[in-house]
């Protein structure tokens, strides 16, 4: 069960001083976001993205379920989340929950769900075969590669690109009958987002009065607290959360949502062109 | 999916008579469990919460000891009999443990927890019956449990919820205004600078109404840090009265 | 609540390890007249067990109660309107919740009219500083595992009055017992809680619809739960193996060498629906039927007080609230 090695007080004063004068480490501006890349397929529903050095996988899968009993019309949507004891030293295998790394994880995990879930992005009403019998079950796996920080944004990013990327198969119901046709009979289908939320993570330092987006791993060991923003670019806040930590005045607050929001139509923008350079690339399905 | 509910009434009236930025009714008491080195119950409305507060005490695990602060560890539990569906008591339920970890990082900049080294500090709440509202009441109730035992801190903790229908904000949501998919925002402020040390939304809410949200919040929040501040103040008065007679 | 106590300075060549015998309430018993003398609290910490024997010589307890007393059980119904019944018991200070909810299932077919009682008991680590986080202790399990063999064998409710529609419906009554503060003698409270909340049980009315294969619940107009009959449950502690002590705190529990629950029928004293006595020291037969006599008449009181907050509580609204 081994921990991550906390950074040294010369490393956190050496971050500090050169955040106050407006400086990252490694030469970002404060709302700056790492490199995204975004890599898509071949299979549908796959996707990898690396934010700077933060990697993480996504995979969505589908499977025909009875819906539950209170919602008979509706798909249902799961999430997984494997925190790979390969992508940090801090993630001990074995159960996780608990205080440090293993709490972290079930916040992760729940942001995820909040966002996508909660907030409705995905249709699941469209998600239905036969009302009371048969729906769709999309299982989305997150898998954290390798930890540099700010593995929530990278992981919300990873989950939207492989559902916008994911193609169920087509079924024809002819009353009782169902038939799932395979990718070669049909073109699959993809799913309907609603819209399309995006995560920005941002870490308080000095009081609270300073604050940098997308954290790296260093800045993220040394912050005071953090707060993530799920936005779409309609400007809605599908989810806030700040997990305690350093107080911080209102106005930092909506001033931190307008950087989100701005944020989140870059990121959706970087997704819709991976999305085209992947359609691009993909096999056309040629109906006999 | 709830029928069509008129979160406010034309006259601006609630569902159960309250204005818009009406906090419910309040009931606190403190050192009401004799186990516990501190404790409290709060009432805001229905939601009946009870917070106890162990410690500083000998850490169980030797694992998570810090060696220059004690540990806070914050177990939220819902009764299975607390809402209108029983809620079957799954051993780790990720929302439960999700509401503990906000409110362990919450508390843990507002404790003084350098002076115990080596110790840990356990906040258990239990939440007895729910009318919305439940985390906000658990919060306070854990501000005053931790208080009673006499634990420092360098502020209150005081929290309440806000949230946006028909183009208003309206305070303190009870569980119909909460499932009626209304969206909540939960708050907890630290009284003396004002400043917000928590936040939770779980559904959308455009960012133009952010504001006006946030700022209720904190009114409640202050509203809510002056009732605390009473309830403590009482049983201190009492307390003396026994000691000093 | 200490009682006063008989302080001497500590000696400065004192080894010996006598200590001054603690006053009981004004009575002022000869000091030692050698070694160093502590005061009751640091006594009761460092030797428990001798410091319960010393009042226990005297005939009284630490909290001042003569051996045969029981604390007095303060009831309340209807704390939790989520609920289809509860009740709230307070002995002395041990507090326990209890909270019945109704759920619709379906019957084993074996017996397809029969419904199912589910009783639970929960030892949070809230009630007390010797529970931590985790799954439920062995006094929880083992409590639950007794209230539901009691509950069975007894035919405290009949479980074709929970019926909905034979084969296809049934009622299941989930019973969550939450102690919230542990002072001792959980078994007693939490079967009193069971006992007043079942009976404060109502249900609401159920139709099984055949064509769609459902329940529909209305919460417009409840049926109280029949409960067939009280059962009360009495609990002695043996301390040394010869002092028997009534209803015992959180503190005395820690150092008895056995404990023995009976449980009464409130209507007929002579019979006992149960008898608890899990190893620790024997128990002479005379000692037994003391007990059994002690217990009958605890029974009356208990089913006093039932009777005390049924009639505070019949001024509660019927219907539960949403």
């Amino acid at each position: 069960m081994s921990k991550d090695v906390p950074p040294s007080i010369n490393e956190k004063a050496f971050l500090l001083s050169a955040l106050i004068s407006r400086q990252r480490l490694d030469s970002r501006s404060p709302h700056d976001i790492r490199t995204t890349r975004i890599l898509l397929g071949p299979q549908p529903g796959h996707a990898e993205v690396r934010l700077g050095k933060t990697r993480v996988t996504a995979n969505v899968s589908c499977e025909i379920v009875r819906p539950r009993a209170n919602a008979p019309t509706e798909g249902a949507l799961l999430f997984t989340t494997d925190f790979s004891p390969m992508a940090s030293p801090a993630f001990g295998d074995g159960p996780g929950g608990g205080g440090g790394s293993g709490g972290d994880e079930i916040l992760i995990a729940r942001v995820l769900e909040r966002a996508l879930r909660g907030s409705r992005a995905v249709d699941t009403e469209g998600l239905c075969i036969v009302a009371g019998e048969k729906v769709w079950q999309i299982k989305v796996d997150v898998r954290v590669i390798d930890h540099e920080g700010n593995i929530v944004d990278c992981a919300c990013i990873a989950a939207v690109a492989a559902l916008m990327h994911f193609k169920r198969p087509d079924v024809t119901v002819l009353g009782e009958d169902v038939t799932i046709h395979s990718t070669s009979e049909r073109n699959p289908i993809p799913l309907t987002l609603h819209h399309v939320p995006i995560c920005v993570t941002f870490a308080f330092f000095n009081q609270g009065m300073l604050q940098v987006v997308d954290p790296n791993l260093l800045e993220e060991q040394c912050a005071e607290g953090d707060m993530t923003f799920v936005v779409n670019r309609h400007g809605d806040v599908c989810t806030l959360s700040k997990a305690g930590g350093v107080a911080v005045e209102a106005g930092q607050v909506i001033h931190c949502a307008r950087i989100a929001a701005a944020k989140a139509e870059e990121v959706t923008d970087m997704i819709k062109a991976a999305l085209e350079k992947a359609a691009v690339k993909e096999p056309k399905v040629a109906i006999v | 999916m709830a029928a069509r509910l008129e979160i406010v009434s034309p006259e601006g009236l609630r569902v159960d008579g309250r204005r818009p930025a009406e906090v419910r009714r309040v009931l606190t008491r403190t050192g009401v469990l004799s186990q516990a080195d501190g404790s409290a119950y709060i009432e805001q409305g229905n939601t009946k919460c009870l917070a106890a507060v162990y410690g500083p005490r000998e850490p169980v695990k030797r694992a998570g000891v810090l060696h220059d602060r004690a540990t806070i560890n914050v177990e939220y539990n819902v009764s299975s009999f607390s809402s209108g569906e029983r809620r079957a008591k799954l051993r780790r339920d990720r929302k439960l443990l999700e509401i503990g970890l906000m409110i362990k990082q919450t508390f843990e900049t507002v404790v003084a927890t350098t002076s115990f080294p080596r110790s840990e500090i356990d906040i258990y709440l239990q939440i007895l019956q729910t009318d919305g509202g439940a985390v906000h009441t658990a919060i306070n109730a854990a501000t005053l449990a931790l208080i009673d035992a006499g634990i420092p801190m360098t502020d209150y903790v005081c929290a309440c919820s806000a949230g946006f229908v028909n183009d208003q904000a309206i305070l303190d949501l009870n569980f119909l205004e909460e499932s009626a998919d209304v969206p909540t925002l939960t708050v907890a402020l630290l009284p003396k600078s004002g400043k917000i040390s928590m936040l939770g939304l779980e559904s959308r809410l455009h960012i133009d109404k952010l504001e006006p949200v946030i700022a209720l919040a904190s009114d409640g929040c202050m509203q809510m840090k002056d009732t605390l501040d009473e309830a403590i103040r009482i049983s201190t008065r009492n307390l003396a009265k026994t000691v000093l007679h | 609540m200490a009682p006063a106590a008989a302080a001497a300075a500590p000696t400065p060549a004192g080894n010996g390890t006598s200590v001054s015998a603690m006053a009981v309430d004004g009575d002022v018993a000869a000091a030692a007249s050698q070694g160093f003398s502590l005061d009751p609290d640091t006594f009761q910490k460092i030797h428990p067990a001798e410091f319960h024997r010393r009042f226990l010589s005297q005939g009284v307890r630490a909290d001042g109660r003569p051996l045969q007393k029981f604390r007095k059980a303060k009831i309340s119904l209807g704390p939790v309107s989520t609920a289809n019944g509860s009740a709230m018991v307070r002995l002395g200070d041990t507090t326990i919740i209890c909270g019945v909810k109704a759920e619709v299932a379906e019957p084993k077919p074996a017996a397809p009219r029969s419904g199912f009682i589910v009783p639970n008991l929960d030892l949070p680590p809230l009630c007390s500083p010797n529970y931590r986080p985790g799954p439920p202790s062995e006094l929880a399990q083992t409590v639950s595992e007794y209230m539901d063999q009691v509950i069975k064998s007894c035919d405290l409710v009949n479980p074709e009055t929970l019926c909905i529609e034979p084969g296809h419906a049934v009622w299941v009554l989930y019973v969550d017992i939450v102690c919230l503060n542990h002072g001792g003698n959980v078994v007693d409270a939490a079967m009193i809680a069971l006992a007043a909340a079942l009976k404060h049980t109502r249900l609401p009315q159920a139709t099984y619809y055949e064509t769609e294969s459902t329940v529909r619940v209305t919460d417009t107009f409840t049926i109280p739960l029949s409960v067939k009959r009280t059962l009360v449950p009495v609990t002695f502690g043996v301390f040394d193996a010869a002092v028997v002590i009534a209803d015992p705190t959180a503190e005395e529990e820690a150092h008895l060498s056995t404990t023995l629950t009976y449980v009464l029928d409130a209507e007929n004293g002579e019979a006992a629906y149960g008898v608890l006595k899990s190893g620790g020291s024997a128990v002479p037969r005379d000692m037994l039927v003391a007990c059994w006599d002690d217990a009958r008449k605890r029974a009356v009181d208990v089913v006093a007080a039932l009777a005390e907050a049924e009639q505070a509580g019949n001024r509660r609204p019927d219907v539960a609230a949403v």
